[in-house]
């Protein structure tokens, strides 16, 4: 066999072995059934119902389904829900509570949910509640390679909105104040930071400078920061800006 | 010359039995042929098994699927066909043995979900038609045999179901947008088609059965390229934060850097902001998301943003994100945390 010949020869072999190699990481890309589902409408499940059958517990189920909405208007009637919850007095916070005491434990959007609404309310008889949240250990962290549902997240979000919550009274409570030092050395950095962000930002509105300047010297440097929303967030580095969705983009 | 010759055809084979391999373990799964190991059909089904077979099946059940990321394939394969599937389950249930109620057929969903608290009751509203549905499924590139079995294809718009939750965190990244408008600096719209171009193909998957499980996981390079969603993905996590698992996935289907360090809290760490891995996308996505303009979005949903955002910085990355790494060194106090107002 000439040398032209043989090179060939193994020049289709290479080749042939490469689209062996192709086929198989394809894995059976031409036999998958793409057709799509049907979409069948059902009425939505009503969901497990976590508060009492009171007024203000129909009051509670009807913000928490007004804070999921999206969409025009969502903002608005929220609000519009979030007032007629307030109405209730005292006993908004109860109902919300005992939903939140309720709820299994690793639901936590909702119990995040929960300790939103409890924030939003702004009512002072919410305090104790949010300050027991706020105060309760979150679970060690779970380390790993995996993306994980980490409780040790989940619970430090649920934290973190506490704090934000205790935050709202701090400027001229006393006791919101010192909850907020007492967590500024907790061992859950998200709970730590925001006890501080939200002691900067009412410290800023307090009268008594002395007391002030003691609050403001206790905060960690790094968090001495007033909140900027002007400071907008940025785009993704070298993001192609002109992506259009599209099944069309894709590689077969 | 002989010697590149040589390499090359070496190279070739090594490649050409890669592919075989690769493609004969796959059509192992496709076609349930079990190439001669035990399965529960052939053993118990059909000739009455002793309990030492049973518990030796048991053994390879636990080992694939007990705190390990159960594959479907492997459970039919051991069962002898989709048909013996739950008949072996429901015998290791009566000898007192630990089953993943997410692998039976259909699989079992958790009870007491909320949906109007996830938000999966709201969503579904803005989807549930056959243009839509036929949009999602098609942008994502899903298939039937990846989202049957229970996980929806029979019913899509169930919000109970794996497929329903995930099309609403589909339709809540879609929500703004499928592309960015000319002139805009708005980049929430761009989350979507990043996603839908990035992520090859969605497969719906048991996991590890847990709904504070895995969440997901992104498969790239020479491999049937797919990001498989779990237990906890549908379970777990309420509809804002599933659409940031998404995006979160797509950066890794995007060619992004892996996690590259272990010293964060949260696991799956980012070394710091800068590497634009995922962490960095998951919280630019939700932080786009918590400033989501004219009403669109309540306060509730953005506080919820903003706490998520807050803690993800805190606890993902081993370098702590500051301010200066984000906005530039003229910013006030560059050296301080970053934090999203």
């Amino acid at each position: 066999m000439s040398e032209g010949a043989r090179h060939r020869r193994m020049a289709t072999c290479i080749r042939l072995a490469l689209l062996v190699a192709v086929f198989g990481s394809c894995q059976g890309c031409g036999h998958k059934d793409r057709t799509p589902p049907p979409a069948k409408p059902v009425a939505p499940a009503p969901g497990i119902s976590i508060f009492a059958d009171t007024p203000a517990g129909h009051d509670a189920a009807a913000a928490v389904q007004a804070a999921r909405k999206s969409g025009p208007g969502a903002e608005a009637a929220y609000q519009t829900s979030l007032q007629k919850l307030r109405s209730n007095g005292p006993e908004a916070v109860n109902i919300l509570v005992a939903g939140y005491r309720s709820t299994d434990p690793t639901d936590y959007g909702t119990r995040a949910l929960l300790v939103e609404i409890l924030a939003e309310l702004r009512q002072p008889d919410a305090l104790p509640a949010l300050t027991a949240i706020a105060r309760t250990p979150v679970p060690p962290p779970v380390r790993g390679r995996n993306h994980l549902l980490n409780p040790f997240v989940e619970e430090s979000v649920i934290r973190v909105i506490a704090i934000r919550g205790i935050g709202t009274f701090a400027a001229g409570d006393r006791q919101a104040q010192d909850t907020l030092l007492e967590l500024l050395g907790s061992n859950a950095a998200p709970v730590g930071e925001e006890a501080a962000r939200a002691l900067w930002t009412a410290s800023a509105q307090m009268e008594d400078r002395a007391r002030q300047e003691a609050i403001r010297a206790r905060i960690p440097a790094g968090l001495r920061v007033d909140p900027e929303r002007k400071l907008g967030p940025i785009a993704p580095r070298g993001a192609n800006r002109a992506l259009k969705a599209g099944p069309e983009k894709r590689t077969p | 010359m002989k010697r590149a010759i040589n390499i090359g055809l070496h190279l070739g084979l090594a490649f050409a039995i890669f592919g075989v391999v690769r493609w004969v373990s796959h059509y192992r799964y496709a076609s349930n042929h079990h190439g001669g190991s035990e399965d529960y059909k052939e053993e118990c089904q059909s000739e009455g098994c002793s309990g030492e077979e049973v518990s030796e099946l048991y053994s390879s059940y636990q080992e694939e699927c007990i705190g390990e990321g159960c594959s479907y394939e492997e459970v039919i394969e051991l069962a002898g066909g989709s048909g013996s599937v739950n008949a072996m389950l429901n015998d290791f249930q009566s000898r007192g043995w630990q089953v993943q109620p997410c692998t039976f057929i259909p699989p079992q969903i958790p009870a007491g979900l909320n949906n109007a608290a996830t938000g999966d009751n709201d969503f579904v509203g803005g989807w549930c038609s056959q243009p839509m549905v036929d949009t999602l499924w098609g942008d994502f590139h899903m298939s039937k045999e990846n989202w049957d079995n229970g996980f929806g294809f029979e019913d899509a718009c169930n919000v109970n179901l794996p497929l329903g939750r995930t099309f609403n965190s589909l339709a809540l990244l879609r929500l703004f947008g499928t592309s960015m408008p000319a002139g805009s600096n708005d980049w929430l719209p761009w989350f979507y088609p990043f996603a839908s171009n990035a992520i090859d193909e969605l497969y719906g998957r048991c996991g590890n059965g847990q709904t504070s499980g895995v969440l997901a996981t992104t498969f790239t390079g020479l491999q049937d390229n797919r990001t498989e969603l779990y237990w906890g993905f549908f379970y777990g996590q309420d509809v804002p934060s599933r659409a940031g698992t998404i995006v979160h996935e797509a950066r890794h289907a995007d060619g992004g850097p892996d996690h590259n360090c272990s010293s964060c809290s949260a696991g799956s760490c980012d070394s710091n902001w800068g590497l634009f891995g995922s962490r960095t996308y998951e919280v630019l996505y939700v932080w786009w998301l918590r400033f989501a303009g004219g009403g669109s979005i309540t306060s509730a949903t953005s506080g919820l943003a903003q706490a998520r955002a807050n803690t993800v910085l805190a606890t993902a990355f081993c370098r702590r994100p500051t301010r200066g790494e984000v906005w530039g060194s003229s910013v006030s106090n560059p050296s301080a945390f970053l934090s999203i107002p």
